[in-house]
């Protein structure tokens, strides 16, 4: 009793505190960033954390948390906009949702789309927060029980996850992995505080600066190709005048189980590392067509084909943040920047954050709630306004962001240092991006490097390497990382024995 | 076998990067033989091991360039192929072929501010580059000019007089003692 009595007090303090009036400016300010740049085709919810970063580092860490976190509830709620009224999906998130949304839009129930797709994003969020809050006594009791060694192999377990799960080849995912690890070397030893691989360079001698790092990976390619296509996303009239405020919630109502199997899955793919948004949305959309009398209708209206992407990726959202507080480990690429702000500004991730810390926990997960709600209503009193933003020209939009993105790189240590590393890295970062590379384990292994040798460190003083074979969690621990490494092989084998039985048939 | 000229580059960009990442962790082994070892068992521990079976796994990927250059579909349980991720990345990628000269003069772009932040500072090379970039991009000059006066306001009114914040002195202030 005392359990939930403790759980329930913490869920309490969290909602309260994000109440209280400079949590809340802060909260809508990144509300209002997420809504306005994840509106924009190409820029999408990570190029607006990216460009608050610099503002968030100079603010409270409580309200530089909550407006990041705003950011990542709402950036999904207007991309959706665009997708249906204009058949532009702007992030992967509104891909699936243009596919039945647009039709929809074509004969008269643009409204009816969108209404029902912001409806879908508050239940599904809704969802996943009970969903958390039903296994927090569980994950609290595991999370407790870990030690140095058990945090250790569960990092190595995200890091492998995520190498192997991000982008079409475990093999690329686990060399950028090792990447980032190696970087997060550079610098002093935490055991001993020896200089590694930096050199007589002085700037180095602190280690590899991660704002830098991850605005040059993730936003300079974005930015880049954004500037080279140059287009204005759409011809189409965006003036419709929208309305089926009713008609969407009782979409969602009469689809309530489709809701609740998409927040599960979106949830799931949350806690896993590596599977993005993109992920939930496709599983939640193969959910619905799969499950439905009349799976020929989906791609040319059907309303469950809008409801359950965006169920999908607004759960997976509050599924992201369990990972990242309570290992360390992001569960997606906007986490992975938010853990390193978070980290930046003091926030250290672990079994603290389940229980001393459970009361700003909580305030994460209700700032994706009411960012989810308030967003909602935004948009639907706003979005025939909001809509006009997707015809800026990439030409006005990209030196003000580039210009945004250098100052905020230089920001971490205030030296020209900072504008080297980023330039750098965005060189890799588009060279990555346009070879398939994926990033995310780069950026994981960066974080994620930093928080294990300590772990590692402090195991091996306490234990020697008899924590390899003494320990139950650890080996079930190294299990999985096998299994996380063969599983490529084993669906290579089965792929292949299915297209030779397919090719028999045929 | 006669390969696609874009799936050529891309092998050789693989080659390149795999070689360039292996070379990196035989670099940082050197590298760590002069340290005492408690401050290389980690990188010993995980990061040696983490490359060479990562760097083994891809050669062994590149021995077999027919599957490289088929990246695996999901098949469902109907024998169907899934949708292909796609990333917000990819969202218009196809209309990036072609126009490898745009995107180095991009490159060059964010080079030459780079290095005129170092020369000139923040205050005076970031609202030039935002001008100079809305010009060539053949936009009004009067957006041009209040972008400019935009971005120069954000750094001297915000990030310098009310957050305080020092950006570091240009190399040009230096050589001149300004």
């Amino acid at each position: 009793m005392s359990e939930v009595a403790f759980i329930a007090n913490a869920f309490l303090n969290g909602f309260i505190s994000v109440l209280e009036f400079s949590v809340f400016g802060a909260m809508m300010v990144g509300i209002v960033a997420g809504m306005i740049v994840g509106l924009i085709p190409g820029l999408g919810g990570l190029i607006a954390q990216i460009l608050l970063i610099p503002f968030a580092l100079q603010m409270e860490p409580l309200h530089a948390y909550v407006m990041l976190l705003g950011v990542y509830a709402v950036t999904t709620q207007t991309d959706s906009i665009p997708a249906v009224l204009l058949g532009v999906p702007g992030t992967a998130a509104a891909l699936a949702t243009s596919l039945d949304g647009y039709p929809m839009a074509k004969r008269g129930e643009a409204g009816r789309a969108l209404c029902a797709s912001y409806y879908a994003s508050i239940f599904g969020t809704f969802v996943a927060a009970g969903i958390f809050i039903l296994f927090l006594p569980g994950l609290r009791a595991l999370v407790l029980n870990f030690s140095s060694p058990e945090f250790f192999t569960m990092i190595l377990l995200g890091l492998v996850m995520a190498s192997s799960l991000s982008g079409k080849s475990p093999s690329r995912g686990l060399l950028m992995g090792g990447l980032g690890l190696i970087i997060s070397m550079i610098g002093q030893a935490p055991a001993t505080g020896d200089t590694r691989f930096a050199g007589e360079i002085l700037y180095l001698w602190e280690g590899m600066p991660l704002i830098p790092v991850v605005l040059g990976i993730f936003a300079i390619p974005e930015v880049v190709d954004l500037a080279v296509r140059n287009t204005t996303i759409a011809s189409t009239n965006a003036g419709e005048k929208v309305s089926g405020i009713v008609t969407g919630f009782v979409d969602c109502l009469q689809n309530w189980w489709l809701i609740i199997k998409c927040s599960v899955i979106g949830v799931v793919t949350g806690f896993i590392p590596g599977l993005g948004g993109a992920v939930a949305e496709w599983m939640s959309y193969a959910v619905a067509v799969t499950s439905d009398k009349a799976p020929d209708s989906f791609g040319k209206g059907n309303v469950r084909g809008v409801i359950a992407p965006e169920t999908g990726t607004a759960s997976h959202k509050p599924g992201a943040i369990i990972p990242t507080v309570a290992f360390g480990i992001p569960g997606n690429n906007a986490m992975a920047i938010l853990l390193v702000v978070f980290v930046m500004l003091g926030l250290r991730p672990g079994p603290e954050m389940l229980d001393q810390q459970l009361d700003l926990t909580f305030t994460m997960v209700s700032v994706v709630i009411i960012g989810n709600i308030v967003a909602a209503l935004l948009a639907l009193i706003l979005q025939r306004w909001l809509v006009k933003l997707c015809f800026i020209r990439a030409n006005l939009l990209v030196p003000f962001i580039l210009a945004a993105m250098i100052v905020g790189a230089s920001f971490t240590r205030l030296s020209f240092g900072d504008i080297i590393v980023f330039v750098l890295a965005g060189t890799l970062g588009y060279v990555f991006k346009h070879a398939d590379w994926p990033r995310v384990p780069l950026i994981m292994g960066l974080i994620m490097g930093r928080i294990a040798e300590p772990y590692l460190f402090s195991t091996v003083d306490r234990y020697g390497y008899e924590w390899l074979y003494t320990r139950p969690i650890v080996a079930v621990l190294i299990v999985f990382i096998f299994l996380v490494l063969a599983a490529p092989y084993w669906r290579k084998w089965r792929r292949q024995n299915r297209l030779q039985v397919h090719g028999g048939k045929g | 076998m006669d390969l696609d000229r874009s799936v050529r580059i891309t092998r050789i960009v693989d080659w390149t990067l795999v070689c360039l990442f292996v070379a990196t962790a035989v670099l940082f082994i050197v590298l760590l033989l002069d340290l005492p070892p408690r401050a290389t068992l980690f990188p010993w521990f995980i990061t040696s091991s983490m490359v060479i079976v990562a760097a083994v796994y891809s050669i062994g990927n590149l021995a077999k360039p027919e599957r490289w250059d088929t990246p695996p579909q999901n098949i469902n349980e109907n024998g169907i192929a899934d949708h292909e991720e796609t990333n917000a990345a990819t969202v218009g990628a196809s209309a990036l072929k072609g126009r490898s000269r745009e995107i180095i003069h991009m490159f060059l772009a964010i080079y030459a501010l780079a290095i005129s932040i170092a020369m000139l500072g923040h205050l005076i090379a970031v609202p030039l580059f935002v001008f100079i970039y809305i010009l060539i991009r053949r936009e009004k000059w009067w957006f041009a000019i209040g972008g400019a006066v935009l971005i120069w306001a954000l750094i001297q009114i915000v990030f310098i007089d009310v957050m305080n914040i020092q950006f570091p002195n240009p190399y040009l202030n230096d050589w001149f003692g300004i």
